[in-house]
């Protein structure tokens, strides 16, 4: 996240040359590492889930209320903005800066289609179905998980904007930008987590 | 000797490029103490806090993007550096064999690998030998206790009466050769890498201590390892095997020839070691 | 030898000046020194707390304390020992050293470094701000549901105690990525993994653990916040939640976290005892691959800590196996250190004096550890006084000695002054005594049946002498603890000046000046390897192998 520490060109070649960094390159360590942390956060929050599945003692249960078919629609839009994003990044590294910048307004709108895709999905079973996050260990679990993954698409959604915002403020040079790469990083990792849920919650677990 | 170079500060360049003081991280981390201390307390606290949060975030990013975050830092004044290293006065202990010295390495010298591979055959070859005589003093032939050995893999050898047992099997003898085979060799190594360690008799540790423990051990556990040769085995023909194992592969051994652990290092790796 | 006085940064700042510089700072130095500085601060509450607990248990049916305020007492001295004290005192440590161990600048993040230390120290005063809204506290240090649900743990004490460990469980995340990236990225040329310095190995070790550990306990306190505040179930055995999830949760988190404790300490004793015996550490590479093996096999023990719970044999024999395993690493080094000692020209100087402190204790707390491994142990004595002397023989006998031998090593590199050596050797004896007669004594307390945790006991069942036992020790460990803080006082500003290298030492940390300038370094060594400063100080018998000649240490 925290790409600048060495972010001056300059100084980051100079490094390079004086501790013999080549190919270790701390932010992407950084990164990494971090990504690695998420995962094992995701990976216990998904051991509750399996924990928890059939336990519930009241109902509703998953395979009355979930619906496939918005979960699946869901899926695809998140899943199209890891290529888009990925698409922005190409041009990116070609050094075209508008159409990087369309690229990532095209993710950060597929982001928040798939955010209000959830609030929609929420709302109806909270509203329609009766599941809150008290209602049994289905809607503990449930919320708790896909809750979890929104609020970190959301987190995803904000970095982008503050990347398109520097981009269109040409703050942000053209070019491999290594703050760019690392929000790329992060956004392909937690549409990863989203197959690991929706596989778990709406195929594997109803 | 590239490395020694001093790193590469120009004649005129006496400044260091250093990240600058900084209040974002302390308004950032207060802002997400106040976000959760508000949960506790009161909400407005925690807009307090979040508002804090996208304030020293947007203030640290804008700080990252324009690289107003660096800092130039000229080099102290030279009574505040690091004083060169001298070569010490004092001359360093020569080293003496069998003495621990500054850069004690023991064993100096081992049996090669080699040794511990013929002496785990040889074990192997005089513990089989006291096997098989075991199966024809005791009247149940030869194949008796290589399928016993067997039986702790096949596991159908469990319900087969002793009369059974006595008959040749070409799966027995395959695995059981393997497994025997096997643990001789990994013994055998065993005993040509740990023997060098132990202090004076090589064979009060590789012919008495060593099979006492390792057979205490199987004794112990034979019952989960292999519950058929448990309930048929001679245990007094079991321990004599063991220790003419031990023995055998002990000689061996002890008595090869013994080279120094460390060898000098060939050249080509030494300027490999070097390249940054 | 003459030793000019150290001129640190001796430019006169106003307070404010010095505020200023202080709470802005992204130095990996200062930062460090922040971190050790407010690790004693709590040190100092926690061992207070310590003192209050020992008062109350100093005779049967005392009532200086009552249950509730017992329960506060030692929940708190728990969770400030190991997420306030020990651990950020070790992440501080290793904030100050790694980068000079590795001839870096700096960390490879230093401004989320800074974020980490406010985090550590915001989310420590967070956890404590309850003592002043309604109550601290009183679920113990790992907090077993379902007693910390609503039902049972009415106001606000245990959220405190979840939020102040979130927030400051992302800052020692963030320290953790951060050492990973700067060892991995920022190492001197020359340095490669197998020349770096053993602590630095140990806290590349710490990081990746602390990498992995965190997570989860971030996720079950989220799952309990949400049980406490929005009514979910998840630890709700009313509703089918699962009290045993929490447990696993935890202890997932609980154990390598105990190694995330220890393996710092493991690291200053592996740099230490080299130094004072004037010898090669033993077996570098058996260190290091002990470390490792150690970090992989800490994260497949943690359900030793559950073994009366009721799981199947199979997984209590699993785990009680995967405990023994990892007493054969940790054995290693045992002997790596003893062997480095063996024949060395041992001088006793305080840091080798807590160093051989550390030694003899930590192999106590070892033992004993290995017999709770045995299930059947510690079925009989689970929850009771012998488990509290274990730990306590581990992490303060282990980790706590450790870090005072590192205080007395690298006090002179941080100040460019030395602690007292007199005081030193006083605090060291009296430190020694006093942990062993307030420790000691509790493995009988516990084999006799008492239970941790209880506020008093009667007369009648003969644990009276073994608790007073105890109180006198920790006066005495109190005494001890006097000492070191005015050592450390007085030290700073009137020490006797050190100069940069007062041990000949042969790391990198020691060719800077005594204290570093911000840069640390204005040109670095070279490094050929283990010992970049023995190479520069005996030219004729370097380390390395010169291509051209034959090797020296090789004895015909």
């Amino acid at each position: 996240m925290n790409a600048g520490s060495l972010a001056n060109r300059s100084e980051r070649r100079r490094a390079a040359a004086e501790f013999g960094l080549g190919a270790h390159d701390a932010p992407r360590i950084g990164m990494l590492a971090f990504l690695c942390s998420e995962a094992a956060f995701f990976a216990t929050l998904i051991i509750a889930y399996l924990t928890y599945l059939g336990q519930a003692d009241v109902g509703p249960t998953p395979g009355e209320i979930l619906s496939l078919g918005l979960a699946g629609a869901n899926t695809v839009v998140l899943l199209s903005s890891s290529v888009t994003l990925w698409w922005a990044s190409q041009a990116m590294t070609a050094g075209r800066t508008r159409s990087a910048c369309s690229g990532l307004i095209v993710t950060i709108l597929l982001g928040s289609l798939f955010l209000a895709g959830t609030a929609y999905e929420w709302r109806e079973l909270i509203d329609a179905r009766g599941l809150t996050i008290s209602t049994n260990l289905f809607g503990t679990t449930y919320y708790t998980l896909v809750g979890c993954h929104a609020f970190h698409v959301t987190l995803g959604v904000l970095a982008m904007l503050v990347l398109a915002g520097l981009l269109a403020s040409r703050a942000l040079s053209a070019g491999a930008s290594r703050g760019f790469e690392l929000v790329e990083w992060y956004w392909h990792f937690v549409d990863g987590v989203w197959i690991a849920v929706f596989l778990v919650v709406y195929v594997w677990g109803r | 000797m590239n490395s020694a170079a001093p790193p590469p500060s120009g004649p005129h360049e006496e400044s260091v490029s250093l990240p600058a003081p900084t209040p974002w991280p302390l308004l950032l981390a207060a802002g997400i103490t106040l976000a959760a201390a508000g949960l506790v307390t009161n909400w407005v606290v925690s807009g307090v806090g979040i508002m804090l949060l996208v304030v020293a975030l947007a203030g640290w990013i804008r700080e990252l993007v324009s690289h107003r975050g660096e800092i130039e830092i000229p080099w102290v004044e030279p009574e505040l550096r690091a004083a060169p290293i001298k070569p010490a006065a004092a001359r360093v202990e020569a080293l003496r064999p069998g003495m621990p010295g500054h850069r004690m390495r023991v064993p100096e010298k081992v049996h090669p690998y080699s040794a511990g591979v013929r002496g785990g055959l040889v074990g192997g070859a005089a513990m089989a030998a006291t096997a098989l005589l075991y199966g024809l003093i005791s009247g149940h032939g030869i194949w008796y206790p290589i399928n016993l050995l067997a039986a702790m893999i096949l596991t159908n050898f469990a319900d087969k009466s002793t009369v059974e047992l006595e008959q040749f099997s070409l799966a027995a003898l395959g695995v059981g050769t393997v497994i025997h085979g096997l643990t001789s060799l990994a013994v055998g190594l065993c005993y040509g890498i740990i023997l060098p360690t132990l202090p004076r008799w090589p064979m009060l540790w590789g012919g008495l201590v060593g099979p006492l423990l390792w057979t205490g051990a199987t004794y112990g556990f034979m019952g989960i390892l292999n519950p058929v040769m448990n309930a048929r085995v001679e245990w007094s023909w079991f321990f004599v095997s063991q220790f003419v194992f031990g023995i055998a592969t002990g000689m061996v051994v002890a008595r090869s020839e013994k080279v120094p652990a460390e060898r000098p290092v060939p050249r080509s790796r030494v300027s490999h070691e070097r390249r940054y | 030898m003459a030793v000019a006085e150290p001129l640190a940064m001796r430019t006169e700042l106003s307070d404010t000046a010095r505020l200023r510089a202080w709470s802005t700072t992204v130095d990996h130095k200062r930062i460090g020194l922040l971190y050790v500085g407010t690790s004693l601060i709590f040190l100092v509450i926690g061992g207070l707390e310590a003192l209050l607990i020992r008062w109350q248990l100093w005779a049967p049916e005392l009532r200086v304390l009552g249950p509730t305020q017992f329960n506060q007492l030692f929940t708190m001295h728990g969770t400030t020992m190991i997420f306030f004290v020990v651990m950020p005192m070790l992440l501080g440590f290793a904030n100050y050293l790694v980068p000079l161990m590795i001839g870096a600048r700096d960390m490879a993040f230093p401004r989320l470094n800074a974020l980490s230390y406010w985090l550590y120290a915001l989310g420590g005063a967070l956890t404590h701000f309850s003592f002043f809204a309604g109550g601290a506290p009183d679920v113990g240090w790992f907090a077993y549901a379902p007693l910390t649900e609503y039902t049972f743990s009415r106001g606000h004490s245990t959220d405190y105690w979840i939020l102040g460990l979130l927030v400051s469980g992302l800052g020692s995340l963030f320290t953790g990525i951060n050492l990973l990236t700067t060892i991995l990225a920022l190492r001197a040329p020359g340095m490669n993994l197998a020349r770096m310095p053993l602590f630095v190995w140990m806290m590349l070790v710490d990081a990746i653990l602390l990498i992995f550990a965190i997570p989860p306990l971030t996720a079950a306190q989220l799952m309990l916040l949400l049980d406490r505040s929005l009514g979910a179930h998840f630890f709700d055995t009313q509703a089918g939640g699962s009290a045993l999830l929490w447990q696993h949760l935890f202890w997932f988190f609980g154990h390598p976290e105990v190694y995330i404790l220890a393996l710092p300490a493991f690291g200053m004793i592996s740099e230490i005892v080299p130094v004072f015996s004037r010898k090669v550490i033993f077996g570098y590479e058996s260190v290091a691959a002990a470390t490792v093996t150690i970090g992989v096999i800490s994260m497949g023990v943690w359900a030793h800590h559950m073994f009366t719970v009721g799981m199947s044999d199979v997984l209590d024999a699993i785990f009680s196996g995967a405990s023994f395993l990892i007493a054969v690493p940790t054995g290693i080094k045992m002997f790596n250190w003893i062997a480095t000692l063996y024949g060395g020209r041992l001088r006793f100087e305080s840091p080798l004096l807590f160093a051989v402190g550390f030694l003899a204790m930590f192999v106590m707390g070892g033992l004993t550890g290995i017999m709770l491994a045995a299930v059947p142990i510690d079925w009989q004595v689970s929850d009771s006084y012998f488990v509290v002397a274990h730990f306590h023989y581990v992490l303060f006998g282990g980790s706590l000695f450790a870090i005072m031998a590192g205080f007395f090593y690298w006090f002179p590199k941080a100040s460019g002054r030395r602690l007292s050596e007199r005081l030193g050797r006083w605090q060291f004896w009296i430190m020694l005594a006093g942990f062993n007669l307030t420790f000691g004594p509790m493995h009988v307390a516990g084999l006799l049946g008492m239970p941790r945790r209880i506020y008093t006991y009667s007369d009648d069942r003969g644990w009276t002498l073994w608790n007073q036992l105890a109180t006198v020790g920790a006066l005495v460990l109190g005494v001890a603890f006097v000492l070191f803080f005015w050592n450390l006082f007085v030290s700073w500003r009137r020490g006797a000046p050190a100069g940069d290298d007062p041990w000949d030492a042969w790391t990198l940390e020691w060719a800077t000046h005594s204290p570093p300038a911000p840069y640390n370094f204005e040109t670095i060594p070279p490094v050929h390897s283990r010992r970049p400063l023995w190479d520069l100080k005996h030219p004729q018998d370097p380390d390395w192998i010169l291509p051209d000649r034959a090797q020296p240490e090789v004895i015909a």
